[in-house]
């Protein structure tokens, strides 16, 4: 069920409502049963996929915390992996690569090999709650974390129900002792919850899913053919699409787990703000962005073992991050610019010897140079991950070359200008606060002032999309 | 704080039941044709031959109604039920869902292109609004293949009449905000250049046909179809022809796909403007005539009928 449906209101409304009016250990087990229910919900098949690795994970962790043999440890750590990501594999991109060995073969001259194409469904969410099974593992293999000693606190530190689908992917040393413990019951968090949920809703139904109409018609040559508006106009919507839409996401679902006691990380923090491309990965889905700086790059070496391996270690951490999100070529090459980008950035730090980047005054112009650069350069890695396919991104990027101007593009960019402002301005607002939210610090009335706009915003402007949340997909 | 929540979730509901109707002019006109077209026939002391014509933007563009309504005369009481972006599937439940509210029209005439007679989507949450039953919810989600949040979204919206219009209401306000967004919209349509195929046209089309017809014959209704003229000569409609002949279900197409100036339309080839409005119309209202001065169903008629004078009827 999507958050943003009517479905979702009132699950997660019976859900609160029962949960409060229970003891802790009653309500993890009726939140386990209510997360199987909404995971049930997209395709009732895969439930055993989870469970499966959900097992498999808990009896591994306690087997490792249990052992001092090392190899026995490995051995338990590695079938742990092995099963996690080989489902992850198998259901995610087992066809992507058949079709491109078979691609391989056909340029190579070899026609019709048969190859083995299985219609293989994904199943919802697994590309995060693999990654979040796997943070688990790794913490209790390394000590950093105790194993879970109830199966239906570690089950439900993997699926509940707010970051089930599309994160945001929770570290174990934060969400599962908030499953391990009682929830107390505050007004004030609460209500907040509330008011990340609207916040949620105002991004993805009003900002996003309007951006939407303008990034479909562009990408898909409804606006013309490949001209320099034309891309410019889809890229922009694109960009404030895909984060009212990621960021909206987010926000309900910290808003319903807030409903519920829980907190979950912050994802986002003003990512067009930033000022260069590492800054970009401090802002943007950070809790997928920490993930992989320390579960694939620190354990490759991060930056220990001299610079040649400290560029090396960068791109095959950016290029598996892209693979992460599709089973595409085009997440590849949207991955791979952007570990290309950030090598350069290390390369000319170390060549100005400058270690940490220096963060220049907000209203710098210095600053705002670097935003508008960073922004466009995050705009062009857009192309790739929005188009179908390499060539057709390509194809949109040699439009940049061709000049044409038609009335409607100006109708188009103000429509642009019209839905991505507000989240502009709000960003702004809280990069000044240092909220983890806008009303974060904000005196009651001017939260419920807050709420009301913004209710009123998503009453009035919500697109009738239905558009699946884009992280739902991967 | 629930309270809070439920408070302002009625004052919304409430607001876009009283209030929207009244300020939107498209949802005015909307809401009042739905309401004629619930009562059509149920007065059968005037003797008048009682004549609904539903479909969609195109009929909206496409036919001079109040010409239609004038030609026919007195002896007719005609009336339209528009509501954009409606397909086949919307309007079998729809005309389903009229039939039920106690709409009795003697003749039906559905007007929709080859393709929406084809496709498989509905208008949204706008059709459960209007065109589709609660009770027909199950149907529709197995006739579309939509899976559980699709069908209860459109649950929703049979019930709540701000879930059902809340596109409308978008579209109202943005429309206020920025008048030109429409000429976006038109500029940016999905307009499908693929030649339909004859033979895909007839299969689908036959059994929808035979369908619709066993709907209004159980209600005593003759059905006549209506093919508007797109520009696209591939329009499938020789084996739309063929499969409502084979259904025995007169289809009229006052005008053939393709043989209208690009000037005549309003877009890129679907709307007609006012002046191929007034050519269509012409042609089609003695074909409605003849159509309607015969008690039986005629096998297809599909000419092209020329007018010497484009002048309205009087």
């Amino acid at each position: 069920m999507f958050f943003d449906t009517p479905i979702y209101i009132l699950f997660l409304t019976l859900v609160t409502l029962a949960y409060w009016r229970l003891r802790w250990r009653q309500q993890n087990l009726m939140l386990l049963a209510a997360s199987y229910v909404f995971y049930g919900w997209w395709d009732v098949r895969f439930l055993g996929l989870i469970a499966i690795s959900t097992v498999v994970d808990f009896y591994c962790a306690k087997a490792i915390a249990a052992s001092q043999d090392t190899e026995r440890r490995r051995a338990l750590l590695t079938l742990s992996l092995v099963i996690n990501l080989g489902f992850l594999a198998t259901f995610k991109y087992f066809n992507f690569f058949m079709d491109s060995f078979a691609s391989t073969l056909e340029a190579m001259g070899f026609h019709q090999t048969p190859i083995a194409v299985l219609r293989i469904l994904l199943p919802p969410g697994i590309s995060f709650y693999t990654f979040q099974e796997v943070a688990y593992i790794v913490d209790v293999y390394k000590r950093k974390l105790e194993p879970a000693e109830s199966l239906v606190d570690y089950a439900l530190f993997i699926s509940l129900f707010p970051h089930l689908i599309a994160g945001p992917i929770q570290r174990p040393n934060h969400l599962l002792p908030q499953v391990q413990a009682p929830r107390t019951f505050n007004p004030d968090r609460f209500f907040d919850g509330l008011l990340l949920i609207l916040s949620g809703l105002f991004r993805k139904a009003v900002i996003a899913d309007n951006c939407a109409l303008l990034a479909d018609a562009a990408f898909s040559g409804r606006m013309g053919p490949p001209s320099f508006a034309v891309v410019a106009i889809g890229t922009y919507a694109f960009a404030w699409q895909i984060y009212g839409d990621f960021s909206g996401y987010s926000d309900i679902a910290r808003g319903s787990a807030q409903l519920l006691g829980f907190h979950f990380m912050v994802n986002f923090r003003q990512p067009y703000l930033a000022t260069s491309l590492q800054d970009f990965w401090r802002r943007w889905h950070i809790s997928l962005s920490t993930w992989l700086r320390d579960y694939l790059y620190i354990p490759l070496g991060g930056n220990r073992d001299g610079e040649a391996r400290t560029y090396r270690n960068l791109m095959l951490t950016m290029l598996l991050g892209g693979l992460w999100h599709g089973a595409n070529w085009t997440f590849v090459v949207w991955g791979g610019i952007h570990g290309v980008g950030l090598s350069i950035e290390r390369f000319i730090r170390r060549l100005l010897s400058r270690e940490e980047q220096a963060i220049p005054a907000f209203w710098s112009p210095g600053a705002w140079i670097s935003r508008v650069f960073t922004f466009h350069l995050v705009c062009l890695t857009w192309v790739f991950f929005r188009a179908p396919s390499v060539s057709e991104a390509v194809t949109l990027l040699r439009g940049l070359g061709s000049f044409v101007w038609v009335p409607e593009y100006g109708i188009a960019l103000r429509f642009l200008a019209l839905f991505s402002a507000p989240l502009f301005i709000v960003d702004l607002f809280n990069e000044f606060r240092g909220e983890e939210y806008l009303f974060e610090r904000t005196p009651e009335m001017r939260r419920v002032a807050v709420g009301i706009a913004m209710m009123a915003a998503v009453t009035l402007l919500a697109a009738n999309q239905l558009n699946a949340f884009i992280y739902f997909r991967f | 704080m629930f309270a809070g929540c439920v408070a302002v979730s009625l004052a919304v509901e409430l607001t876009a039941r009283i209030g929207f109707d009244r300020v939107s002019k498209i949802q005015r006109r909307m809401a009042d044709e739905y309401q004629l077209a619930t009562t059509i026939g149920t007065d059968r002391l005037t003797g008048r031959r009682h004549v609904l014509v539903v479909g969609n933007s195109l009929l909206n563009a496409d036919v001079r109604f109040d010409w239609v309504r004038d030609a026919l005369g007195s002896q007719c009481d005609t009336r339209r039920f528009v509501i954009e972006q409606t397909s086949y599937v919307d309007w079998y439940y729809g005309l389903k869902r009229l039939f039920r509210r106690g709409a009795r029209p003697d003749v039906v005439v559905v007007m929709l292109s080859t393709g929406q007679w084809t496709g498989t989507a509905i208008r949204g949450d706008y059709s459960a609004q209007y065109l589709i039953d609660m009770a027909d919810l199950p149907a529709v989600s197995r006739d579309l293949g939509l899976n559980p949040t699709q069908a209860t979204n459109l649950a929703f919206s049979s019930v709540s009449k701000f879930w059902g219009v809340r596109a409308e209401i978008r579209n109202f306000v943005l429309g206020h905000l920025m008048p030109d967004l429409g000429q976006l919209m038109s500029f940016s349509s999905i307009v499908d250049r693929n030649p339909i195929l004859d033979d895909n046209v007839a299969r689908i089309a036959h059994a929808r046909i035979v369908r619709l017809k066993a709907l209004t014959d159980m209600h005593g209704a003759k059905l006549v179809l209506v093919l508007p003229p797109i520009i696209a000569v591939q329009d499938g409609a020789a084996g739309f022809l063929r499969a409502g002949s084979a259904a025995g279900v007169t289809t009229l197409r006052p005008v053939a796909s393709g043989t209208l100036a690009l000037r005549l339309y309003q877009d890129a080839g679907f709307h007609l403007n006012q002046t191929g409005a007034d050519e269509f119309t012409n042609r089609l209202i003695p074909l409605l005539r003849a159509e309607l001065a015969t008690p039986a169903a005629r096998t297809v008629t599909a000419s092209v009928v020329r007018q010497r004078d484009s002048r309205p009827p009087q």
